[in-house]
């Protein structure tokens, strides 16, 4: 500061005063001071206006300006000046009064040397400065606070609050939060953890970042992540605790949503893969198809053949070997059971568009229903029908399965000649070890498993025991293949293809009882 | 009361055979075998049939196509043609021996009393 010149503006209308003072600042060998003299407090702001200084040294005692009013006016006008004021011995309370609202020191004229007055004016100017920086720094920090959109709080040992920044208020809406606790929104779900690692902090001096919900006063829910830092005072004692807390509660929806789209995700790839799966299975199917109508029309000639053959032997033979004409007349049946395996087949290949989609059951059987009315209308039966709504799906083409219940149907119808009542049933049953169908439980069903089952009953003629489905025999009524229905084995092969299972029995009280099985595919 | 004719027209002769024995054996009806398709109509020319059984899917000629030259010839024309089929189509299971768009078919397999029926429905016997 050796080389300083300090630019002094005084103020002073006392002559002898402000001679004195100019004299002892001329006096001072280093920091060299320069000084204005003014007489009035206009001709000062003036000059603070116009010039550049770097203390100001004020009279208490204008005339025109008594006391502290010449302070105020001085001060607003340069308020980044230090202002020393000078006074009279008889009363420094206005000087003492001015102190306190910021003039950095006083001195009463006639009481300082050159010594003490360079060193009040030197102190004056850097206690202004480190004020100045200070308030910069203050502002500075302040700033930050009030925009920050993170939730900065400071609170006392026992959790109340002693400053919460302006984003409180813009964020959660709360206001007036100084003095309140601080736990008391805390969700009361999380306060117990929030209160133990608000403890912990305290304790060990290290903060912990958490996560935690916030009740607020409109019942809303936010999700805040929080860390905490020790404030120690002078003992080196922990007494405050800086929180600074972010609302991530945009932040958790957009991880749930995330979450969620990609179990959406998976979903859609698991149902692709199923999908794909199907077409694999449909087409297959298609070919199944394919080759089995080839296959059966190969079979159509040497079945002529054959047919004819036995006719000519017949002829031949006549009624003069009983059992040679027996063994013709089995050789026919055989002959016919082929073709009506033959024709299930065709019937079954010519279907030629397949598509497996989701299916309720129960509308199945109305379409097939529907298909058979005239046939119904046309004999004295009496139409049951009990199905289910509501069914979980089962994935078939619906123009096959719909054929495969037209021939249950037809058959049955065709088994009560002298009319009868035909009853249609679909309902979601959990098997039992004994269903009461079959001794035999088919392969791919097992006890606990949830099936959609379609029943069709009639009160016809039944069956004999050796043409049901279960026996080896696998013979079939031979009502059907004059009717021209799928053959029997046909029918099974194709409810299995989807997945199903075909069971046919007589009924105790008479008749037969059709059901068609499909297992539910629960999805997880 | 004479015999009625059938020209019987198949590629596979054992079929035509045994329909020639059996139907003979009636004595009802004398017939003539074909087991080639392009042949049909100059058999049908020499043997004068009331009624022509006529296969449908023959290696060298098709059925439709013999029957379609055969309505060529003025002296032919009038001769009732009936198919036989291996084909299964939908309209024919319920009924073997059915008419298809104006054509009597009869759907392999079909017995020997089948067969008749529909050739004494068809000549009006």
């Amino acid at each position: 500061m050796t080389d300083q010149l300090i630019n002094a503006l005084l103020v002073e209308d006392e002559p002898i005063a402000a001679g004195r003072v100019k004299e002892v600042l001329a006096n001072v060998p280093s920091p060299r001071f320069a000084v204005a003299h003014v007489t009035r407090l206009d001709e000062a702001l003036a000059r603070l206006g116009a010039e550049r200084f770097d203390v100001i040294l004020l009279d208490l005692t204008l005339p025109d300006h008594p006391g502290l009013q010449a302070y105020h006016q001085v001060h607003a006008r340069a308020p980044s000046l230090p202002i020393i004021v000078l006074t009279c011995g008889d009363d420094e309370t206005p000087a003492l009064q001015a102190v306190r609202e910021g003039a950095q020191d006083y001195l009463v004229n006639g009481e300082f040397d050159a010594r003490m007055l360079s060193r009040v004016i030197r102190y004056a100017i850097e206690r202004k400065r480190a004020e100045q920086a200070l308030r910069q720094s203050e502002e500075f920090f302040r700033l930050i606070t009030e925009n920050v959109t993170d939730l900065i709080a400071v609170l006392d040992k026992d959790g109340n609050r002693l400053y919460n920044s302006p984003s409180y208020q813009r964020s959660m809406g709360a206001d007036g939060l100084e003095g309140t606790d601080s736990f008391q929104e805390i969700h009361p779900d999380d306060k117990e953890k929030i209160r133990r690692i608000f403890e912990q902090t305290l304790a060990t001096g290290v903060g912990q970042r958490t996560e935690y919900r916030m009740l607020l006063a409109d019942g809303s829910v936010r999700h805040i992540e929080s860390l905490g830092s020790v404030v120690q005072d002078e003992a080196g004692q922990p007494c405050k605790v800086v929180v600074v807390s972010r609302d991530i509660t945009e932040r958790k929806g957009q991880l749930e949503a995330l979450a969620q789209a990609l179990t959406e995700l998976n979903q859609a790839h698991e149902q692709l893969k199923a999908a794909q799966m199907q077409l694999v299975e449909s087409e297959k199917l298609e070919a199944v198809s394919t080759f089995a109508g080839g296959i059966a029309h190969e079979v159509k000639n040497p079945l002529q053949i054959i047919t004819l053959g036995i006719d000519f032997l017949s002829s031949c033979i006549g009624e003069s070997d009983p059992n040679a004409a027996m063994v013709l007349n089995d050789m026919s049946n055989a002959a016919k059971r082929a073709d009506g395996v033959i024709r299930g087949l065709v019937e079954f290949a010519t279907h030629n568009k397949r598509d497996a989609k989701d299916h309720d059951l129960s509308e199945v059987i109305e379409q097939a229903l529907h298909a058979v009315e005239a046939e119904l209308r046309g004999r004295s039966i009496n139409l049951v029908k009990d199905l289910a709504s509501g069914l979980p799906t089962v994935r078939l083409d619906l123009k096959t399965m719909k054929h495969v219940f037209i021939n249950l149907l037809t058959s049955a119808v065709t088994a009560m000649e002298r009319g009868g009542t035909l009853a249609v049933k679909t309902e979601l049953r959990q098997l039992t070890e004994n269903q009461g169908w079959s001794d035999r439980t088919p392969g791919h069903l097992k006890a606990g498993d949830t099936v959609v089952v379609a029943e069709v009953l009639d009160n016809g003629k039944g069956v004999v025991e050796s043409k049901l489905l279960d026996n080896s025999e696998r013979r079939y009524p031979t009502e059907m293949i004059r009717k021209g229905v799928m053959d029997l084995i046909v029918l099974k092969k194709v409810v299995e293809l989807y997945g199903g299972t075909i069971q046919i029995m007589n009924r105790p009280e008479g008749g037969v009882r059709a059901a068609i099985l499909f297992k539910v595919q629960t999805k997880e | 009361m004479s015999k009625k004719r059938i020209l019987l027209v198949d590629d596979e002769s054992s079929i035509t055979r045994l329909l020639k024995l059996t139907l003979e054996r009636t004595g009802k009806y004398e017939t003539r075998e074909e087991n080639f398709g392009a042949n049909a109509v100059e058999a049908a020319q020499e043997f004068r049939p009331d009624l022509i059984l006529l296969d449908v899917m023959m290696p060298d000629m098709d059925g439709g196509d013999v029957a379609a030259k055969l309505r060529e010839d003025p002296s032919l024309r009038k001769t009732p043609v009936v198919f036989l089929t291996a084909a299964v189509k939908k309209e024919e299971l319920g009924a073997p021996d059915g008419k298809i768009g104006g054509r009597t078919y009869i759907a392999k397999p079909l017995d020997i009393k089948g067969v008749i029926a529909v050739i004494e429905r068809t000549l009006g016997t």
